[in-house]
């Protein structure tokens, strides 16, 4: 899990596929974020290939629990696979997905 | 379980070689759709509609998705037009025969099917839909249909436009509520596994994740993420839980109007006792059980005019109105699946199983006559060896015949193509052209069938583009204003005959004649001398066209010649009659088969030659002893008497010049001849 700040923005690198070996690194990183006040997160999707449903329901609640904070999540270079599929569950109208 | 991990080259092979059966007949039902206009014949418009449809759902299968979208766009344009939607022109025949080809190319091509660009049909289709969509239909596309359930929670809300083009062509709606916990990530798979399986499957229309039900990062971990999809699919609700790997209770079917089917709790009993009406009732009858009939389906499907008198318990839950029309739908949607399509289409792999079993019947005595032999033989048993042999000889000649049945097919597999031949090229030659086709069922060798495809297509091709002519042109001439081209078949004389006639201007013999003399094909004492017949064959010499115009139909000077030769190779003979202004006849003999040709063998020295039995009218056998008595010579020749008549004789072997022998009947050994 590779955090960078521009700016203001943070971006989380997954580096890898989001299933559940990766939940708890993720959630220690975005928790780590919110309590440092930051809640304008981007997802970078670059080396994922697959997310499992775990991941989904991390990705949901994350938008979840920025939203409560007034906050916003999108996610970056998702890959076309990838992004058919949150296309076809239309996460897309939930978050920005790039 | 996804379908696609069960496919095999068998099953794609299979959906090939069905598919373009189905494709074979196609053609030929669209022109007739053509004819009728808006007098809709629809058992002929569902008979595509199936086969459309039965494309579609095996490219579903096997996830040829460009196959199955085409194949799909058609099927929207059929069912409008048997729903008399859309009233069948020649514009719109044509938008469904390019794409009837298209999708033939495609099915030809399945493993690079899905890279091939469909755009085009694609926008042609759609905007046949949408430019005949009903008043009510178009009003539709703004307005949504809340998808409810039984509880009366909306799950969401769904165009009807979509709703009602995905419910089209025997599909059921399913609302799915998958657990991506519970039924996807417990079950070892991913999200991305589940969709593309119900992809497969069907078409999906509108999905939800309830984020709401996720929570945030702090509550306690995620338990549940509901995934909600709207789907329509052909798969029976009996194996829907099988295929979408899902517990029936949370499978819910949706009617048209967007509220789940049936009630809560017994949905899925009732949906499952739907799709198989069993005679069960009848046994039933006997029992007096005054209550039956009337239990499970008003539930089902509420009726009006049933439910108030005798369900007081309940009212219909919907409108009045909505259900009328969704009773109709619903009951020919479930039969259609079951119907079976047409299977009279002949295809070389289609042997009847009679002839089989008498295949079978022969290769039985075929046994018993060897064993037979066998022990005639090692008993020395002549007597016995000779019965055996008879029978031998017997079983096998019927054997061949009846092997040969299995290669023999009705010409109607060439000649079904040249309906649509002739219609293209009288839409793109603006002409008026009938075609006439007799003795579709005559039979020939499979590859003399296939071998005359071509030739016919260019002879058929000829006739409609040089020999009819426009409508104003036969008007000035007196004719009718259609021209009329004749294909026929029969049997003749042990061959089948094949004769294309035209009412055209016909062959101008002495234009062909004067053009071979042009081009230094023929010297002009020949062309003097030459009749009226002689000078119309020229037209079958290479690079002689008489057409004034090429046109990107015919008129290369490429086509005749090609023809003959064609029919040479099989075997077969032309002849060309015409007569001016009034058409052209011509007339195609061939063998029945070219597999077997029962032949005379000839041995001189060491070649051996076999003479066609057809081209042997007499044997006659002249024992050495008698050669004396029966062969005189005549001066330098040699000749027999036969019947009162003197026969010359001729020696094969100084005809090819081949040094002949002989073998001496006391020693055995070979010598050279004296001559």
């Amino acid at each position: 899990m590779n955090v960078t700040k521009n700016e203001d923005q943070i971006t989380i690198a997954l580096g890898g596929d989001f299933t559940s070996d990766l939940l708890n690194d993720f959630r220690t990183a975005v928790q780590k974020e919110i309590d440092a006040g930051n809640i304008s997160l981007t997802i970078d999707f670059t080396d994922a290939v697959i997310i499992d449903s775990m991941g989904i329901g991390c990705l949901v609640a994350t938008h979840n629990t920025l939203k409560q904070k007034d906050g916003t999540m999108q996610l970056s270079n998702v890959p076309e696979n990838l992004k058919d599929v949150f296309k076809i569950m239309r996460l897309d109208r939930i978050f920005p997905i790039n | 379980m996804s379908m696609s991990s069960f496919i095999d080259d068998e099953t794609l092979q299979e959906y090939i070689s069905e598919s373009l059966e189905h494709l074979a007949d196609i053609e030929q039902d669209l022109l007739t759709i053509e004819e009728g206009g808006a007098d809709i014949d629809e058992e002929v418009v569902n008979r595509v509609f199936r086969a459309a449809h039965s494309l579609k759902g095996g490219a579903g299968f096997l996830a040829l998705d460009t196959i199955k979208e085409l194949a799909h766009k058609i099927e929207n344009v059929l069912d409008m037009m048997r729903n008399r939607e859309i009233a069948p022109n020649p514009e719109i025949i044509n938008i469904l025969l390019n794409s009837f080809d298209k999708l033939r190319d495609l099915i030809n091509n399945s493993d690079t099917s899905n890279e091939e660009d469909i755009d085009e049909f694609v926008v042609a289709l759609v905007a046949l839909t949408t430019a005949h969509l009903a008043p009510d239909e178009q009003a539709s596309v703004s307005s949504v249909v809340p998808i409810t359930k039984n509880d009366g929670s909306i799950v969401f809300e769904v165009p009807e436009i979509d709703l009602a083009q995905a419910k089209k062509g025997a599909q059921t709606l399913y609302l799915l509520e998958y657990d991506l916990i519970h039924d996807v990530y417990q079950h070892g798979k991913t999200p991305m596994e589940i969709i593309k399986n119900v992809m497969d499957l069907g078409t999906i229309i509108e999905t939800l994740i309830d984020i709401d039900r996720v929570g945030t990062l702090d509550d306690a971990p995620i338990n549940a993420i509901p995934f909600y999809m709207l789907i329509s699919s052909i798969i029976e609700p009996i194996v829907a839980p099988d295929f979408l790997d899902l517990p029936t209770e949370k499978i819910l079917l949706i009617g048209n109007d967007g509220r789940q089917l049936g009630e809560s709790g017994q949905t899925e009993t009732q949906t499952q006792a739907a799709p198989a009406p069993t005679p069960a009732p009848t046994s039933a009858e006997t029992s007096s059980e005054p209550a039956q009939p009337i239990t499970p389906e008003p539930k089902e499907i509420p009726s009006p005019e049933a439910a108030p008198p005798r369900t007081p318990e309940k009212p219909a839950p919907t409108p009045a109105p909505a259900p009328t029309p969704e009773a109709k739908k619903a009951a020919p949607a479930k039969e259609e699946p079951a119907k079976t399509e047409k299977s009279d289409a002949p295809t070389s792999l289609r042997v009847s199983v009679n002839l089989l079993e008498s295949l079978m019947t022969l290769a039985g005595e075929m046994v018993l006559s060897r064993n037979q032999l066998l022990q005639a033989i090692s008993q020395q048993d002549q007597h016995s060896i000779k019965l055996s042999g008879q029978r031998i000889d017997l079983v096998t000649s019927e054997l061949q015949e009846a092997i040969m049945m299995t290669r023999m097919q009705p010409i109607g597999s060439v000649f079904n193509k040249f309906p649509r031949v002739v219609r293209d090229m009288s839409q793109k030659l603006n002409k008026e052209i009938n075609l006439i086709i007799t003795g579709k069922d005559v039979e020939l060798d499979k590859t003399i069938v296939e071998g005359l495809n071509d030739p016919l297509t260019h002879l058929i091709r000829n006739s409609a583009d040089h020999g009819i002519e426009t409508p104003e042109i036969r008007i000035a001439a007196g004719k009718p204003r259609a021209g009329k081209i004749e294909l026929k078949a029969y049997h003749e004389a042990g061959q089948v005959n094949i004769e294309i006639t035209d009412d055209g201007n016909g062959l101008d013999a002495e234009r062909i004649a004067d053009k071979a003399l042009e081009k230094g094909m023929i010297s002009s004492d020949q062309h003097k001398a030459m009749s009226r017949k002689e000078k119309m064959a020229l037209i079958l010499l290479p690079s002689l066209s008489t057409a004034e115009q090429v046109t990107d139909v015919s008129g290369r000077g490429v086509g005749m010649d090609v023809v003959k030769s064609n029919i040479d190779l099989l075997g077969g003979q032309i002849e060309i009659d015409s007569e001016m202004g009034q058409g052209t006849t011509i007339k195609i003999k061939l063998p029945l088969t070219l597999a077997i040709i029962p032949s005379l063998l000839v041995t001189v020295g060491e070649e051996r030659f076999a003479v066609p039995q057809v081209n042997v009218s007499e044997l006659v056998r002249i024992g050495a002893a008698q050669i004396k008595e029966r062969i005189e010579r005549v001066g330098d020749s040699e000749v027999m008497p036969l019947r009162g008549e003197l026969i010359p004789l001729i020696r094969l072997a100084s005809v090819l010049g081949i040094q002949s022998s002989l073998i001496d009947p006391e020693s055995g050994e070979e010598r050279e001849e004296r001559g």
